[in-house]
């Protein structure tokens, strides 16, 4: 089970269609994954228990440090962007938890 | 599907153009002005976040989502605006990936409400076809039809 975290400026507009984003994309490809989404600033008190934060180029540089795998896509709602992004993402850090 | 709530709640404009986007911004929020939903200050609050933090409200070619927090000073209620602009508005020049045509202003005070908002919304972003569709729409018919269309 992976922990994503969808982050953005607010956390009430772009984080939150890229997390109905990826929660359909985690369905489909049969990822298991808790899929939560937060403002930058709220980032900090759950980056800690995340496995892979998904964002924008924007705000990928203004997350605090952690050991979360940083995955970037531009456009959010390009559902083969997000998948593709995620899947890689997942492949390289993660292998066990996809392609069961 | 969304587009329809949000004509039959007169929440939807098309404009030609804006000189900049900032007009273009506070266009996009007339109608919740009008209707009390929101206040000046959330407008000039969605404004100053886009010279806060850039231009990441346009987080797909041609579309912004307008909006600052929840809860934010200036919010009434929990609402959606639309507006669609024939002429591409620029929020970084000389950066095209950053113009928008298609307004979708976010405004919440109640989170659960916001939430179902949101997936009505992400519904129809995540349409195949449907933002080419409406990039292309010239009035309220138009938009209506599309609708209609992609309700089936």
């Amino acid at each position: 089970m992976l922990n994503i975290l969808c982050v953005c400026g607010n956390g009430m507009g772009t984080s939150t269609i890229l997390k109905i984003n990826v929660k359909n994309i985690c369905q489909q490809n049969k990822i298991e994954a808790n899929v939560e989404s937060c403002s930058f600033g709220e980032a900090m008190a759950y980056i800690n228990n995340t496995d892979i934060v998904l964002t924008s180029p924007e705000w990928a540089g203004m997350l605090p440090p952690s050991n979360a795998v940083i995955a970037e896509t531009k456009n959010l709602i390009d559902t083969k962007q997000v998948t593709d992004t995620l899947v890689n993402a997942i492949k390289e850090h993660f292998p066990n938890e996809i392609g069961a | 599907m969304l587009i329809k709530e949000l004509i039959d709640l007169k929440r939807v404009k098309l404009c030609e153009g804006f000189d900049n986007w900032e007009d273009a911004i506070e266009a996009s929020c007339e109608p919740l002005l009008e209707d009390g939903s929101i206040e000046k200050s959330y407008v000039e609050a969605v404004i100053n976040c886009v010279k806060k933090y850039g231009p990441y409200i346009v987080f797909a070619p041609n579309i912004a989502m307008p909006h600052s927090q929840e809860g934010a000073v200036g919010v009434n209620d929990t609402a959606i605006s639309f507006m669609k602009v024939e002429k591409a508005v620029s929020f970084e020049e000389g950066n095209p990936e950053k113009d928008a045509k298609l307004f979708f202003v976010l405004a919440s005070k109640d989170h659960e409400v916001h939430m179902k908002n949101m997936e009505k919304l992400a519904q129809m972003l995540l349409t195949n076809g449907i933002m080419d569709e409406l990039l292309e729409a010239k009035n309220i018919e138009d938009l209506l039809a599309i609708d209609a269309k992609y309700s089936k």
